[in-house]
């Protein structure tokens, strides 16, 4: 009848205006997603929380937060929110944040809201400034026309 | 005010941190909100509250309450809370009383925790190869 009153305390007078206070929060936060240096992976990865990566993968990453660690060797499309690099990647790297730090060697192109490289990565490839609008979700357009300015806005590492 | 000051120095020192030299000693956590599709391989342990679609292949899996595992599992040791869809491989075979498990079991020790659900034959087996270190990699003939 009182339709799950879990916290029978404080909202029992408002009728129905917040019905699901607690599934809105990340289920089970705090348990990060670790793929260890000994593993390999030949498939794809999915997930909506965070994700760091020290082994092989063989396929494409999807997640939030993405840290590719010093011993890890990617081949494959990487899409996140935020994409910290200190290994090797060997695919297109689209995500709002593309942070590069020094240990970074990364071949393929970058599609970013924001990009920093620290000085001693190697990184091949184009590097295009996604658009506000077009977001992570335009999956398929590719780099045709790059203008040669676009590649130069990389911001210094020490943010 | 100090407490903001306090805030941004905490804050200032955690981003300092180099990003990748805090590494658990090889034990990989596939965690609740990862999905993995494909075959994963490696020689030390891996934690499973996520999901796996595919093979998985490793000195130890454990897959906790709420992981599920669709596909083989070939392992030194396997410990299964969660739900595992397939064939299990393993030397030693743990079973807790949250499990489901569909598929053969193929064992040398099993334990099974009242409660659980299996379906499937369980199989014993000698062990397929006399060194420790190479049990886990051996073939999924059957």
């Amino acid at each position: 009848m009182f339709s799950k009153s879990d916290k029978p305390t404080s909202t029992e007078t408002t009728t129905s205006p917040a019905p699901a206070p607690a599934p809105a929060a990340p289920k089970a936060a705090g348990v990060p997603s670790i793929i260890s240096s000994d593993l390999k992976v030949v498939g794809d990865l999915e997930s909506e929380g965070d994700l760091q990566i020290d082994g092989q993968v063989e396929g494409d990453v999807r997640s939030k937060n993405v840290i590719i660690g010093e011993s890890a060797e990617i081949k494959g499309q990487i899409s996140a929110d935020t994409v910290r690099v200190c290994g090797r990647v060997d695919g297109e790297v689209r995500a709002d944040k593309v942070v590069l730090m020094k240990s970074a060697q990364v071949t393929g192109d970058i599609v970013h809201k924001s990009l920093s490289i620290e000085a001693g990565s190697s990184f091949e490839g184009n590097c295009r400034r996604m658009e506000a609008g077009s977001g992570k979700a335009a999956g398929s357009d590719k780099v045709q026309a790059l203008k040669p300015s676009s590649a130069g806005n990389a911001q210094p590492a020490a943010s | 005010m100090k407490a903001q000051r306090l805030l941004r120095d905490v804050e200032r020192r955690t981003q300092a941190r180099p990003p990748v030299s805090v590494r658990a000693p090889e034990v990989t956590c596939v965690g609740p909100d990862l999905v993995i599709r494909g075959v994963v391989e490696g020689r030390g342990q891996i934690e499973v509250r996520g999901k796996v679609e595919g093979q998985v292949k490793c000195r130890e899996v454990s897959v906790v309450e709420g992981g599920r595992i669709e596909g083989s599992v070939v392992a030194e040791l396997v410990q299964i809370g969660g739900a595992v869809e397939g064939p299990v491989r393993a030397t030693t075979v743990e079973i807790t009383k949250t499990a489901r498990v569909v598929g053969n079991i193929t064992h040398l020790n099993l334990s099974v925790e009242a409660g659980a659900y299996l379906e499937g034959r369980r199989p014993w087996r000698p062990r397929p190869l006399g060194d420790e270190d190479e049990q886990f990699t051996f073939a999924e003939t059957d």
